[in-house]
Formats: C-alpha cells, structure tokens, sequence
C-alpha cells in the first residue's frame, strides 16, 4: 500500500481523529489517572542564546565574557557551559538529568518559523507540537491532557489545549455547584451548593438529552455538528476535574522569584504539576519571555536565562515535593539562537543554529552532549550512530529533536505519529 | 484546529435549501482525492486540476498571483484550482519564453528565485512538475476511460452545498454580535429578505457595537496590552522627557494623598485619595491603550473613508489622555472616560510649537510601542505589521520554507545584497525606513548626536542611534534621516520623495490606502471579527491525507475574500449607497454571506466536501466578551459577584479561562470548547438563576423579561399545564431561538420542570430558598441563594416552583445556542 493510501485509509476510518462522541450517563464514568511521564516543555521565547548558555564560545567576538572567563567544565561530565547568568549553580545541580543537544539548524531567522519549527520540528505550517501528540496518543480521554501558557500550542485537530490563567479561581471551576464564597474557618456554617445534588442530576441528564436531540438533526452543517460534538466533550471533561481539588495548592506560590523578578514560570510549573499529579495531565507548555536581546543583550540575556533556571529549580524542586520527580521528562528549547557576534547596540540579532536540552532523572542516556559546533557557532554535520563529527554525516535540526521526544514517550509508531512523520533520520540520542 | 476530528462523523441525509442569489452559482459537483491511479489517463484539465495544482501550482500562486510578492513576474496565475485551463496556457507561454524555467525555478537551480528551492531532483513532485511541462509538447484532451472525475472540490460550488439561516435568524445573530441586543418580537416579525440589509445596518451603532469594533481591532492589533497594570501605558511614554505633562492629571492626586498621610487624615480620607490616584492611573493606562482603536471605531461610525485610520492627521483622546499628550481637547466632563474626541499633540511632546505628523495608527504611540523596534531591527517589525494588518500581506510567511544556511550566516549586509534574504527585505525594508522619525520605543526623533556643523550636541532631529551608528560618521552623514546601508524608502514600485521625510508615515499611509491591496488587507483585518477565525492557511503539506480538502476550504475563503474586498473598493458592498472603503457596508456583506448564515446542508455531503466546509458558517463560540453581552441582552444582567453587584465574574474572574487574552503573553482566543471553559459555563449557569428568578417573580410583570404572567401558584396541573408550557416556549424563543421553540423542546423543559418539582416534593425538600440542610461539609440537600430577608421579598416557595424554575433556567442558560453564534 502506497503512503498515501495508507494514510488516507486511517483518515477514512477515523483514526486520524475523534469520531462523535457518544452520550455519557449523568455519572460520568471516573477515568483513570494518568500516571505514565509527564512530558514539559519550556519555552525561551525570543531566541536564546546557547553560546551563553551549553554551547559556549569563548571568543570575545562571540561573548564578552570570554575576555575574562572561560568555558567551565564538571567532573565526570561531557557537559560544559558559559560563566554566565546561573549557568555554575543550574549544571552543577542538573547535568546528571541532562541530554544536551547542540547544532540544532532551525533553517531560519524569523521568529514564526523558528517557534514552529523548534516546536513541531516543521518550518511549515500544520504540524502539531510534541506535547499535542502526547497528549493524543497517551491522554485521548482526559479533560486538561494538554496544557498551553500561551506559547506555540498547534494541535493540528488531534487534540485540545487548555490555557492556564488566574489559579485563584480554579477551585470554583472544579466543583461548578459549590457556594465557596465564605470563609470557612468563620461562623457561618454557609449552604454549600446552588443546586441540591438530586436537582442538579435531573439538570445534568437534561442537557445530555438536548445535546443528543441536536447530535441527531441531520440537517447541520459541519461546523455546527463540530461545534456541538466539542460542548458535549468538554462537558464529559468537565466532570473529571474533581482530583484536582486534592493536588491544586493552597496557596500560589509568589509570581516574584528569588531575586525579585516577576516570573510566570513559577506558577506555570506549580500549576502544572498539580494537574498531573491529578491524573489529569500528559503534556504541559511553559514559557518565559524576554530572550529577544537586539540591544543590550548581556545583561538583558543574563536575566532572562537567570529567570528561566530559577524556573526550572522550582519545577524540579516542587516536583520532588510531589513525589513525581521520577516522571518529569523536560523539553527546553527557543526560537533560534544568537548572532555569534554583537551588533552596534551591544545586542545580538537572530543566528539559526540552537540547542535543546532534554532532562530526566535516572536516565542512562543523560548527562551527555549530542550535536557539535564549530568556534564561529556552525552547526558541523555528524555520524547519525557514532555521533561523531563526520563529513558525510548529518547537521541536527528540530525534527530530530521532536522525534527524540516520540521515542522518548514510546509514541512513535503510533498512527498519529506516522499521520505526521517528521521523517527524521533515527539519531542515536539514546544509545 | 478541529480540522480531522470530522473526519468519520454522523452521515448526513439531504434536505432542499438555496442561498442567496450571489452564492447560487451552479458549478462542478463531486469531490475526488488528487491520490488518484497515476497509471490512469487524464486530461490535461483533470491531470492539473487533480495533481498539479494542489501539489505545486497552489504553493505557486502564494507568490505567483495577481495582488502577491510575484505579481510583477512574468508568471502570474489565477490562484483557484478551477482556472485549470488557464494554468496551462499562463505556464506553456511561459515555457516558451522561457525555455527550462519553470523546473529550473522550482529547484532554484543555477537561477535565482525568491521562493527559493520548492523542489528537489527525482521527488514526486519533480516527475509532476516534468510530466506536466511535457504535456505542452504532447496535451491530452481527451481519454477513452471517463471514469476518472476532473476533481470537484470546487470552492464556489462547495459553497452552495450549505443553506443559510433565514432572514430573522441572521438578523437575531448579527444583532447579538453587533449589538449585543437581542430584538423584540416586533423588530423581527419586521424583517424581510428586502430590508434585511438595512436593518442589520441599522444595528451599527452604539456602545456595544463600539465594543465589537475595538475587540475586533484589538483582536488584530493587541494594543490592549497597555491597559494592564503589569504592562502600563504610562511606562511605555517613557516619561517627561517625552511628554511633559505625562504627569499633569496623577501628580496632583498624588501630591492629595501624601499630603493626607502625612496630615494623619482620617482612613476614610486617606482612601478617598489612594482611589483617585488608582482611577486616575487605570483610566489613564486604559485610554492610552485604546487610543488607535478609538481612531477604527471613530472613521468607522462615522462612515467615513477606511483609509482614514492610517490617514487621520489627528489622535484620538479622552480626558485622561488629553491631560497626558496636553493635546488641548476640553470635554464636558473631566472625569468621563468614555468622551473622546480627535485632537494633535505639540506642546505636549518635547514643548513643540507645531504638531507632530500623525499618520493614523501607524504613529500612534502604543501601535509603535506594541511592535517596538531596536537599532538592528530598523523598524522591520513594523513593516511587517503594516503589510499584515492593512495590506493582508503576511512576510513571515515567505518564511515557512528552509533558508539555505550560508545565507542565514551572510555578514555582508544580507538583507541587502543575498536574494535568499532579499525575497523579504526587498518587501520589508522601503516601509521600514518609512517610519524614520521614530525611534525604538515609539518617540518622535528621539536620538540626539554631535553636530560636526554647529559643533554642539543636539537633539529632536532624527531617530538614527548615535551608539554604532552616527557616531561612525560614515555612512551616515549630518542630517540624515535613515540609514544608508538599506534600501531606499517606499512601498512596492514606489520610492517616496525627499520632500516627504518629514511626513514619511504620512506617505506611507497614502500609499497603502492607494493601494489595490489596501480592500482585500482590511477584509482580512476584520475577518476574525465576524467569525470568530482566521482566514484559513495554504496547506503546504501535499502528502497529507486531507490536504485536497484542507485546499478546498482555503481557497473557499480566498473567494469569498475577494468578493468582499472588490465591492468594498468598488462602493457595491452592503446597501451600496455609501460609496467606497465604508467598514459598515464591508461588515454587511460579510454577515450577509455564508460564512455567517451557512447553518444546514443542502444536500448529503461526501466526507471530502464536510470537511472542506469545516469552518463555514453558524457555529462560531462566542468570546467571553460576546458572552457576556448576550447574558445581559437575554437575562438582564451580568454575572455578578455573590457580595458585589458590581463585579462581573465572566470578564474579571474567569476571562482567562474561558478563553480570553490578555494582548501580551496570550494573544489567541480559545476557538473551541474545553473542559475548563465547560465548567465555567456550569458555574454561572448554577449561581445566576436564583437572583434572576427571584428577581423576576418578584417584579412587577411589565418589567420581567422571562416570567411575565407567571407566578408562584402556577403548578404543572391541569390548569397551570398550558401556561408553563406558554412560557417555557417564550423562554426557549428568548434564550435559544424561535427555531428551537418547538413542541419537542418545550415538553422537553417541561418534563424536566416537572421532574425537578416532582423529586423535591417526593424528598420532602425544604421550601426555603437558601437553606444549610444541616451541618455537614458539603451538604446534598444545601441549597444557596441570595435573599432579602429584611424587606418583603420572596425567601420561601409553598408550591415547589421557583426552585425548578432555577433549575430550568440552568437547563437553558447553559445550551449550545447560548455559547455559540
């Protein structure tokens, strides 16, 4: 059978996608959690520069710390890194969990192409991120598999993303029904729903019944019965948030970091985490903004990448709290990277060749570097098994790293996954 | 997207319907997969129609079309897969012109293309591009097997597969949008296929429609990000140094409250002065933020020439604003946000004595702080912006293919001089240097150098950096405005004079409105508005299983883009007695057209053709913002925080998460339902009933909008059956539609009344409204409501009604025709 007729059968017999859905009870059936990895993703959004980070380059043309600082290295480690920002802490606490990829050709300098392709491992468009197909392919069934923060987010119609905002009023969310506006340490012992739970049952089953009623006029146009089939399976969802009431903390962690800097990453990750511990979640997308340094950019770059590993500490420190820290498998990548040079402003513009780094605890294929680059920062071509460099080799680009993350969750043959082949070259990241 | 998960859905049976005359238009029928058995015969026609096109000349036509980067070529095509016959005959003369070319081309082979490589030796698409050349020297025009169908995805006639809502429904829905009104019973038995187009017109006006058009504008242009307390406007003026009188409204306040502090004021004083000084800031942010949506809404109901919101020689400002640019504007009230009036700033910038050159939008300074600029940059940014909003010109998206890498590494002024970077900057960087006079943050000339000639600092002449730049000397030299080293200032073939640099944003502004990209850019601009979506993209993916489909819905769009901008620019949209570039006339005709009205099919649809037609018509979600609106236009109120009636928990509390941005991090709407959102929806359907009916049966009945002529002694007896029912019908009319209330749904509802009554009597619940059934956390049987016990009102219910009422109302609020439009 030709690919493509291949292909076309799974879209025939919908494979490629949900088919309607069909009406639940009023009691939705309780699922079951979701307990395999939990695949993040932490965008540095703008472009980061990795010559600063764990491709140093200490020509002073490229980074002026080279004129004083050198690259550093970690015993027992292949891992080297900048003396810059945090990079001394962050390795030193992290390169045993790290698959540095470096080399990474994302084949352009525009910021739109550069994101979706470091995120979809396409430069075009309608490829869905690695977190979309996790969240397909291991979490079909549930309510928030797919978190978003407002980063690249393409689903490709295989899957939903949520977006997580304002946490403080999730709880009134997670149980619709419930009066929780009193304080319920103070004396009023408060009525504690709206609808008595026999009522809001009736109610329930009510609008089940009027969603088949309009499921079943066969007059509708495509979009309507979209539409319809979407309201019927966010409501099934809807009722399988209840765990999160278990997870979700008490109080939000402080949107300022340690240094005082504002920080979204924090309550992404605490967020996040929550729902997976939940059950509720296969795939998270964080971001952090602030890596686009045309100007200024030591300093401005520094504290951006200051940002992003406070960030990452808390994700992994509340992880562990959690008890999950053995599931947390962590995707870290940005645009593109940056101009091995400074611009007249003392900033650096955008340069296509980037990195990502994979992290997970007790891996044996962690604490290692993949991908090579010249002194001027060019991606060099290598053996795709000995991962040497090799003339006749292969320059690394983002759809090797997003099938790394396929192999990675064990989806990669997975209908979805061929539905959207990357047709990468098998890299040894692994072995 | 939501794309494949039609794929496989509930088959469809026929049913008669037409559209409106200008959508009625028979063409070609049946759809067929371009996969087909190459072996097969085909005609040149089928064989471009079914393969070529959707393989490579669609990808073609992205540059390669009339109004695209390409236009100028010698190899323009008509960008519909039904314009086969054309196709053939555009490319055979250029192949003969231009011997080896076209192949050549697509492989960027040993000549320059912008487009750069599309194919490669020995692909499929290669031995395509090859068979389909060959067939200049050898055309088939006719096979003897005709089993193999010309493919039919055709869009116009996809089009006529969908019936349109009729005349009432579409004004009930446009008047939901627009409006955020819902109409009297009167106004639509009023409406008529022939006043239709009036008296949707008629809805353009007003608060709400105000409120549509900056949501639709801010959809676009994200200025709203100012308004925010993390992301002020304030802070984006950059201070008094810019702005002397940026401070002249808050200081003061200030000054108020510091004074109090240090006087020990009463708290109550103290708290008087701290609010001010927040009001003062928020409207203040707020008015910064709004400003060159103001300027849409302003050209817009007022009717006037589009172009104006790039044209306009003025700035929109309230009083806050007023106080801030010292624009000179004096409003009735001081202290009233919502008065806006055109204005220029001088004195307010820099203590000029002339007006700064505004240039609409595109000088407005949080458009330019919104798409900030750096000194390697150079505006490009916002040359890109300015293609994509105005001219619906996306540059980026020349950039969906590889760059070849020596390229991306070029040091040697790239930009300038590489063809592979030219495809963009050639485009890109003439409007680039149009906006000169401003500098990075979005200030007027801000930079200041050393004059070689007067041999002092000075400042105010240009926006060039000093640092890198002019202190070189060369290439700069003393007095000029724009870089050197790029290209010469303009738009497409047009290089604007020297005697412009002073006004180059003015130029620019003219140039746009001048030209013919300026319609299809503002159809574009307002398209998500209308519904809910972007126009949908080229497929570039040939090999995917439904790329044939996803082709079909794009170009459906393309045409229906096309009509829209030709009568906006021709004066024939809408009622078409308003002249041309009027936005309320383009608004029209776009409600007018399928992808608002489409809500049934006229006949079975093959799977091909439901998905092609996806994303076409009824079915839209609403935004939180339209959400609200409707709740209010249905039940009369929002939904109101359970100890302030002033908070309004859709659009502070749950925005986020029901799908709203904040025009910084979160710049895309939620286009479709999630579970998060569901349960919002569950949540205000749940806390909002028992005000609403409480509040309506005890209402006089003239001022009730749901129960009127009910009250709590009609129980579902032999008396009560019918007058439950009578109303249950006006509700389901009011919330849902007319269409919904039928015999089904109302006994639907009123089983469901019946039920609730039913289980509360046989339960013994209480009759109280508001009741802790007993101590337990979390209650089965607790029941919250709102009451006034101090003054007469209703807080119990003898007969076991109002309680189902809530119930019912839950049912309702809650529906799909409530969410979605």
């Amino acid at each position: 059978m030709k690919r493509r007729t291949f292909l076309k059968s799974l879209a025939a017999a919908g494979l490629c996608a949900g088919n309607p859905l069909m009406l639940p009870s009023t009691q939705a059936a309780a699922i079951d959690p979701y307990r395999g990895k939990f695949f993040v993703t932490i965008t540095a959004e703008g472009g980061w520069d990795v010559t600063s980070f764990c491709d140093p380059k200490p020509d002073p043309i490229i980074n002026h710390w080279g004129t004083t600082g050198s690259v550093q290295t970690i015993s027992n480690s292949p891992i080297t890194y900048a003396p810059f920002a945090y990079n001394s802490d962050f390795f030193a606490t992290h390169h045993q969990n790290m698959l540095v990829i470096n080399g990474v050709d994302c084949q352009t300098n525009a910021h739109e192409a550069g994101t979706r392709h470091t995120w979809s491992g396409q430069i075009g468009h309608g490829f869905p991120t690695f977190s979309a197909l996790a969240a397909a392919t291991l979490g079909a069934n549930l309510p928030l598999a797919y978190l978003s923060n407002g980063g690249y987010k393409e689903t490709a119609g295989i899957t939903k993303y949520t977006l997580m905002q304002d946490p403080s009023s999730l709880s009134k969310l997670v149980f619709p029904n419930r009066f929780l506006d009193y304080d319920p340490g103070g004396a009023w012992d408060a009525p504690k729903q709206y609808h008595r739970t026999e009522a809001l049952s009736l109610i329930q089953q009510a609008k089940l019944d009027r969603l088949a009623r309009l499921q079943g006029n066969t007059q509708l146009s495509p979009k309507q019965s979209i539409s319809i089939n979407d309201l019927l399976g966010a409501r099934i969802g809807a009722e399988q948030l209840a765990p999160l009431a278990d997870t979700m903390p008490d109080e939000l962690i402080d949107n300022l970091d340690e240094d005082g800097q504002w920080n979204p990453l924090l309550r992404q990750a605490q967020i996040a985490l929550a729902s997976y511990e939940a059950g509720l979640t296969v795939a998270a997308d964080l971001i952090l903004w602030g890596f686009d340094t045309h100007s200024n950019h030591d300093t401005d770059q520094a504290n951006a990448f200051q940002r992003l590993q406070r960030g990452i500490n808390y994700l992994w420190e509340e992880a562990t709290r959690r008890g999950i820290d053995d599931k947390l498998v962590i995707l870290i990548g940005s645009d593109f990277g940056r101009t091995p040079t400074y611009n007249d402003g003392d900033g650096k513009d955008h340069w296509p060749i980037n990195s990502s780094i994979i992290m997970s605890k007790g891996e044996s294929w962690t604490n290692k570097v993949v991908g090579v680059t010249n002194p001027a920062h060019e991606a060099i071509a290598i053996n795709s098994q000995t991962l040497a460099e090799d003339d006749n080799g292969l320059i690394l680009k983002p759809k090797h790293v997003q099938q790394a993350m396929r192999q990675l969750a064990g989806i990669q043959d997975h209908v979805l996954c061929q539905q959207f082949n990357l047709e990468a070259e098998n890299i040894n990241f692994f072995g | 997207m939501a794309f494949l998960r039609w794929i496989g859905l509930i088959p469809l049976v026929f049913v008669i319907g037409c559209g409106p005359k200008e959508y009625d238009t028979p063409l070609a029928t049946e759809g067929v997969d371009t996969r087909i058995d190459e072996s097969s015969c085909q005609t040149d026609i089928q064989f471009v129609a079914n393969q070529v096109w959707p393989r490579i000349l669609s990808q073609c036509t992205a540059c390669h079309n009339a109004q695209g980067l390409a236009a100028n070529t010698d190899y323009v095509l008509q960008n519909l897969r039904s314009e086969a016959q054309d196709h053939i005959d555009v490319s055979q003369t250029y192949e003969d012109q231009n011997p080896g070319l076209i192949l050549n081309k697509a492989m960027a082979l040993g000549v320059t293309h912008g487009g750069g490589s599309l194919i490669t030796e020995g692909s499929d698409n290669h031995d395509l591009l090859t068979q389909f050349i060959d067939r200049f020297e050898n055309p088939i025009t006719e096979c003897d097997d005709t089993s193999i169908p010309t493919s039919t995805l055709d869009a116009r006639a996809l089009s006529t597969r969908l019936q349109l809502f009729p005349p009432t429904d579409t004004y009930r829905q446009a008047s939901i949008l627009l409006a955020g009104e819902l109409p009297s019973d009167a106004e639509l038995a009023a409406i008529t296929d022939s006043n239709l187009k009036p008296s949707i017109r008629s809805l353009m006006a007003g608060v709400n429609f105000e409120r549509f058009l900056m949501e639709a504008a801010n959809d676009q242009l994200l200025t709203l990000k100012w308004a925010s307390d993390r992301t002020p406007g304030l802070a984006a003026l950059n201070g008094e140094h810019f702005y002397p009188q940026i401070s002249s409204r808050i200081q003061p306040l200030e000054d108020t409250l510091q004074a109090a502090i240090d006087a020990s004021a009463s708290q109550e004083t103290i708290s008087a002065a701290q609010q001010a000084v927040w009001n003062a800031r928020r409207y203040s942010n707020v008015a910064l933020a709004e400003e060159p949506l103001r300027l849409i809404s302003h050209v817009v109901q007022n009717e006037r020439h589009y172009g104006e919101v790039l044209t306009a020689d003025y700035i929109m400002v309230n009083p806050y604003s007023n106080d801030i640019f010292a624009a000179g504007a004096s409003f009735t009230d001081n202290l009233d946000p919502d008065e806006w009036k055109p204005a220029s700033i001088s004195s307010g910038y820099r203590n000029r004595t002339d007006s700064l050159p505004h240039a609409g939008i595109l000088s407005s300074p949080m458009f330019l702080a919104r798409y900030p600029s750096t000194d390697t940059n150079r505006n490009r940014a916002r040359a890109r912006w300015t293609y994509y909003f105005f001219l619906g010109v996306d540059i980026e998206g020349l950039a969906t293919r590889p760059m070849n890498s020596d390229s991306l590494m070029d040091v040697d002024n790239p930009t300038l001089n590489n063809p592979d970077c030219a495809v963009c900057h050639v485009l890109m960087d003439p409007v680039a240097g149009t906006f000169q006079n401003w500098g990075n943050d979005g200030q007027f000339r801000d930079q200041c150098g050393w004059s070689a000639i007067e041999e002092e600092w000075v400042c105010d002449r240009d926006a060039l950096p000093w640092t890198g730049y002019k202190e070189f000397g060369s290439p700069y030299q003393e007095g000029d405005l724009w870089y050197r080293d790029m290209r010469a200032l303009g738009l497409a073939n047009n290089v604007m004079p020297a005697s412009e640099n002073n006004n180059s944003l003015r130029w620019l502004s003219q140039q746009i409105v001048a030209d013919t990209r300026f319609s299809e850019g503002t159809v574009r601009f307002w398209f998500k508005g209308l519904f809910g979506r972007e126009p949908l993209p080229l497929p570039t993916n040939s090999s995917a299983a439904d790329f044939n489909e996803r082709l079909a819905a794009h170009e459906l769009d393309k045409i229906f883009i096309s009509d829209f901008a030709t009568a906006f620019e021709n004066g024939t949209a809408g009622t078409a007695q308003n002249g041309s570039h009027n936005v309320k006339d383009l608004l029209l005709d776009m409600l007018m057209s399928p992808l608002f009205r489409a809500q049934a099919i006229t006949t079975e649809l093959s799977s091909a053709e439901n998905t092609a037609l996806y994303q076409i018509g009824s079915g839209r979600l609403l935004t939180p913002e339209q959400l609200n609106r409707k709740l209010i236009a249905l039940t009369g109120r929002i939904w109101q925080g359970t100890w302030s009636t002033e908070q309004n928990q859709l659009i502070e509390n749950f925005y986020g998460f029901y799908g709203g941005i904040d025009s910084d991090g979160v710049t895309d709407r939620s286009e479709e339902m999630n579970a998060l959102m569901a349960t919002v929806i569950e949540r205000y359907s749940n806390e909002m009933v028992c005000s609403i009916v409480i509040g309506e049966f005890e209402a006089d009945d003239q001022d009730r909008l749901l129960f009127s002529g009910l009250t709590a002694d009609d129980i579902p007896d032999a008396t009560g059956e019918s007058k439950i029912k009578n109303t249950l019908e006006h509700l389901i009319s009011r919330l849902w539609s007319a269409n919904d209330a039928n015999t089904t749904e109302v006994n639907a509802a009123y089983d469901l009344f019946v039920a609730l009554r039913n289980e509360r009597i046989n339960n013994n619940a209480t009759i109280y409204l508001s009741t802790n059934a007993d101590s337990e956390a979390n209650d089965d049987h607790d029941e919250f409501c709102i009451l006034d016990w101090e003054t007469p009102g209703i807080t119990n219910d003898s007969n076991q009604v109002l309680r189902p009422w809530m119930g019912v109302l839950s049912y309702l609020l809650s529906d799909y025709r409530v969410l979605y439009l």
